[in-house]
């Protein structure tokens, strides 16, 4: 696989990957602002 | 947890390029703004602010009351070193003499400093699963990425998978079959080089020549030398 296969990631791509990998998204939120995970997967 | 719709209402399209890049409502009150900051440019935390006041300000979007107890969240990942001391930074309303802080607690703003994971050695195990997790969202090349979300775990895997889909333009639900054959393989590699370098500092070889066969890094071959100690 080449390097430049890798994508910068940029606004739209960031919003993309928090749309389709929702536990990716809570994971984050969750360490970031301490807002339990369980509150977060409902 | 719910998506929100990003875009504003028509009479607030003039900010921050009509819309966001993600919004999430979390139980009734908690409202949370992401936005990635590849670039730095001056007006950039002027128009993510607007933004924020603008959701507080709207009373409706998308069908969604929001209501004066509701508090907002923005968090900013910087591709970029410009300003923050750490890695996660969050930014209040404070009274300058004494720091006290200003009596709503309704706004909070974090700036997470994506570069800093750059030079630093993160070694609380407790933090480690968030590092990566971020790494993996800054990562420079594809070289890069491959070394962090090796061992990784599923979530990672699946972002990995998500990007690279992303990038080539390919449909949902595809799964890179060259990537994961290659992840197995250097998993593989990585592991017979592990068993190679444990046999020769049996055999009473130096560290430096075991680095030179094997390829593996000095600190790697330290930490086997001292598993194989106990």
């Amino acid at each position: 696989m080449e390097e430049s296969f890798w994508p910068m990631i940029d606004d739209l791509m960031f919003a993309h990957i928090m749309y389709t990998n929702k536990e990716y998204l809570i994971e984050i939120v969750s360490y970031i602002t301490k807002i339990p995970k369980k509150l977060l997967k409902i | 947890m719910i998506y929100v719709d990003t875009n504003l209402k028509e009479e607030n399209r003039n900010i921050k390029h009509q819309r966001s890049d993600i919004v999430i409502k979390v139980n009734d009150n908690t409202i949370c703004n992401l936005e990635m900051n590849k670039d730095y440019y001056e007006s950039y935390l002027v128009k993510n602010i607007s933004y924020l006041f603008t959701l507080h300000n709207q009373d409706n979007m998308s069908g969604i009351k929001y209501s004066v107890g509701d508090v907002y969240v923005q968090i900013n990942f910087d591709n970029f070193g410009k300003f923050g001391h750490k890695l996660i930074n969050e930014y209040r309303l404070k009274e300058i003499s004494s720091g006290e802080d200003y009596p709503i607690d309704r706004i909070k703003i974090y700036h997470i400093k994506l570069d800093y994971l750059q030079n630093k050695e993160y070694t609380k195990s407790e933090n480690i699963k968030f590092i990566k997790y971020l790494k993996l969202m800054s990562a420079k090349n594809y070289g890069e990425a491959l070394e962090i979300v090796k061992g990784g775990d599923k979530i990672m895997h699946e972002v990995f998978n998500e990007m690279m889909r992303y990038a080539k333009k390919l449909p949902f639900g595809y799964r890179d079959v060259e990537y994961e054959e290659m992840l197995l393989r250097n998993t593989f590699k990585d592991e017979a080089k592990k068993e190679d370098a444990k046999a020769m500092l049996r055999k009473g070889y130096p560290v430096e020549d075991i680095k030179d066969i094997t390829g593996l890094p000095k600190k790697e071959i330290e930490k086997l030398k001292e598993i194989e100690k106990e």
